[in-house]
């Protein structure tokens, strides 16, 4: 696939637009841009596509009634959690493949579904698709239960609040970000010139404007699970105020203006109006059956139909690396845990299943990697019948590259006040950051060399030298859970 | 000619007259002011001024039907205490003990231990009932306190701000 020439105005343009940032950050962009771009010239015409999704659970999901131990483990997770404790009986049996921390565990009861995914497909072990990564959170660099207590180590900005950490999950910088990017769209910097083709962004929302996909340079294309945003026409007729206002806007953006600033509204504007009607046009040109796996009908269920469609489409769309976010919010279950949790668990992992499936219907099952985000774990403390904010939580990877049925990270003990709670209630202190957790997304994704990876998660060397990565043996990757050779040094 | 040296020695007369006017004025020294001593000084001092939080919170509690003003009144308090103590990492103040700490102790006092949303080391509602702070971002947050039936997250709670997204 040919990348865009570097033509004289656009060398000009980007050169333009670093030295009137005036900032180190945007030259060091462009040099890595040039870099990649005469990279590019030497990557292989084979299919080599990839899509990566974020799904982010809004709110700070108690992934400590999700992922529980089976063991004599149980008893202090009872201890613990008291009335918000699942029954023993009630649990999902995990089954841990080889290569595990060895442990058992089960899954909340209303998560059929990642059982399936993380026991096999299907009952089939060669389809093991899911692990889980526990205990882990936003760190600035490795920090012990002293240097918490001590102050010897940085701490991520704002602990336990909704907003800065959901910003710190999505940036990957816990110091906090006076211009904020996000690790997707720095990632998108380094590589959509590499890989795509100049039609559209790699970065597709399916939850409106993320920081996830914001990047130096690039920007997020946000959808709805009905396609592209569009200006809305209401009908034929041309007297209705709405398509009075459209027609004026779009007279508007057509002029050509004197003043820089306004020419480049209009030609951005106009730039995007063109964009949207482009990929409605893709997204309609494939009718509803293109895929014959039933998705339940909810919203997020739509929504992940048509985050496949567009993964389906990324060639149509001249896409060879692609991002998609999405989001289900409403996990701040402060008042009520057990029951709220298991309606939205009711909801969540069907659809998560029917998308694994989807894609395998496709074909699609080594070049689509998904995993989950929230902003925080949750107390292990009851202060009633829900919990409130805290620090370290599981998450999950699933996908044909990962080696899944296993337990990566350590999984914490749950005793109150136990080695791993900061205080307050069980509050645990993250073994396993976000950047290690990026760091082989990232590798799997395309993201080569240590200085595109000081771009994009610029605290990863405090966790993690990238050039011990052997994409041959896991054990030299952050955490492990990718298959030998589903990426290229 | 004549005139004018009489003229001129008027105006010498007269300014010799000032100068030995004002002389005795000139060379009166002021009397030292005496320091009072600490018999002199007056039995009863005005009071210290009641600390902002202490101030902003007169009446709190007394009316039960003013109860949701005065929860509005106690989140107007916080957040002057947070403009007077800018910048404290919301990880210092995430649980009610922690927030009552940093109200009522040096160096970042704004509420006295007789404020009467201080109860017992906690803060309070309007009915006495333990308030939950909710950390929305490093600079915001929501107050939610039990209401007149002591149980949080009932229907009779008080929250302010109301929404999530705006004071």
């Amino acid at each position: 696939m040919p990348s865009s020439p570097l033509t004289r105005r656009r060398f000009l343009g980007e050169a333009g637009c670093a030295a009137l940032s005036s900032t180190s950050i945007l030259s060091t962009l462009l040099n890595l841009q040039l870099a990649n771009k005469a990279a590019a010239q030497e990557l292989p015409a084979s299919e080599d596509r990839k899509t990566l999704v974020c799904l982010f659970l809004h709110g700070g999901i108690d992934s400590f009634n999700l992922l529980i131990p089976r063991d004599d483990r149980y008893q202090e997770y009872l201890s613990s959690r008291t009335n918000l404790a699942i029954a023993q009986g009630d649990l999902l049996s995990l089954q841990q493949a080889t290569g595990g921390d060895g442990k058992l565990y089960g899954l909340h009861p209303a998560t059929a579904g990642y059982q399936d995914l993380f026991n096999g497909l299907g009952g089939d072990e060669a389809k093991r698709r899911l692990s889980f990564i526990s205990n882990i959170g936003t760190l600035v660099q490795p920090t012990s239960m002293a240097d918490y207590h001590n102050g010897t180590a940085p701490l991520p900005r704002a602990l336990f609040s909704h907003i800065d950490q959901i910003e710190q999950w999505q940036t990957s910088v816990p110091q906090g970000m006076t211009e904020l990017t996000g690790w997707a769209g720095r990632a998108a910097d380094v590589l959509h010139d590499t890989y795509n083709e100049d039609l559209l962004s790699m970065s597709l929302s399916f939850a409106g404007n993320n920081p996830f996909q914001v990047g130096d340079s690039t920007q997020q294309f946000v959808m709805t699970a009905n396609g592209a945003l569009t200006f809305s026409e209401r009908g034929g007729d041309a007297n209705h105020v709405t398509q009075v206002k459209n027609e004026a806007f779009k007279s508007l953006i057509n002029r050509h203006y004197h003043n820089l600033m306004e020419e480049a509204y209009a030609s951005l504007t106009k730039n995007s109006i063109e964009q949207q009607a482009f990929v409605q046009q893709v997204f309609d040109s494939v009718s509803d059956d293109f895929v014959s796996t039933t998705f339940p009908s909810t919203s997020f269920g739509s929504q992940l139909r048509s985050a496949l469609k567009m993964i389906h489409l990324r060639e149509s769309l001249g896409l060879r690396r692609q991002t998609i976010f999405l989001s289900y919010g409403g996990w701040d279950h402060h008042s009520e845990l057990l029951n709220t949790q298991a309606g939205m668990l009711e909801q969540l992992a069907p659809a998560i299943l029917a998308f694994q499936n989807g894609i395998e219907e496709l074909g699609l099952e080594d070049s689509v990697l998904t995993f989950s985000a929230s902003d925080f774990g949750r107390t292990l403390r009851s202060n009633g019948n829900g919990t409130d904010h805290a620090w370290g939580g599981n998450q999950m990877v699933f996908g044909g590259p990962v080696d899944g049925g296993r337990i990566h990270g350590t999984y914490p003990s749950l005793a109150l006040d136990g080695a791993d709670d900061v205080g307050y209630g069980g509050r645990l202190l993250p073994t396993t950051s976000v950047d290690e957790f990026f760091a082989e997304l990232l590798l799997w994704f395309g993201v080569k060399g240590r200085s595109n990876f000081e771009h994009v998660l610029p605290n990863l060397s405090s966790f993690y030298d990238v050039a011990q990565a052997n994409p041959l043996d896991p054990t030299t990757l952050p955490l492990g859970f990718l298959k030998p050779g589903t990426f290229e040094s | 000619m004549k005139r004018i040296a009489v003229v001129l020695l008027i105006v010498l007369l007269l300014i010799l007259a000032g100068l030995i006017w004002r002389r005795p004025a000139l060379s009166q020294e002021d009397p030292p002011v005496a320091e009072p001593s600490p018999s002199q000084v007056p039995a009863s001092q005005p009071p210290p001024l009641p600390l902002p939080g202490d101030r902003m919170l007169t009446g709190y509690g007394v009316d039960p039907e003013e109860d949701k003003q005065d929860f509005r009144r106690l989140y107007g308090a916080i957040s002057n205490f947070h403009l007077l103590h800018k910048g404290i990492d919301p990880r210092h103040w995430s649980t009610n003990s922690q927030l009552t700490t940093l109200l009522t102790s040096p160096p970042t006092a704004t509420f006295s231990l007789t404020n009467p949303a201080i109860q017992d080391g906690r803060l309070v509602d309007p009915h006495g009932g333990e308030v939950f702070i909710h950390h929305l971002s490093s600079k915001s947050f929501q107050l939610r306190g039990p209401g007149s039936d002591g149980i949080l997250y009932s229907e009779d709670d008080l929250v302010w701000p109301t929404s999530l997204n705006s004071p």
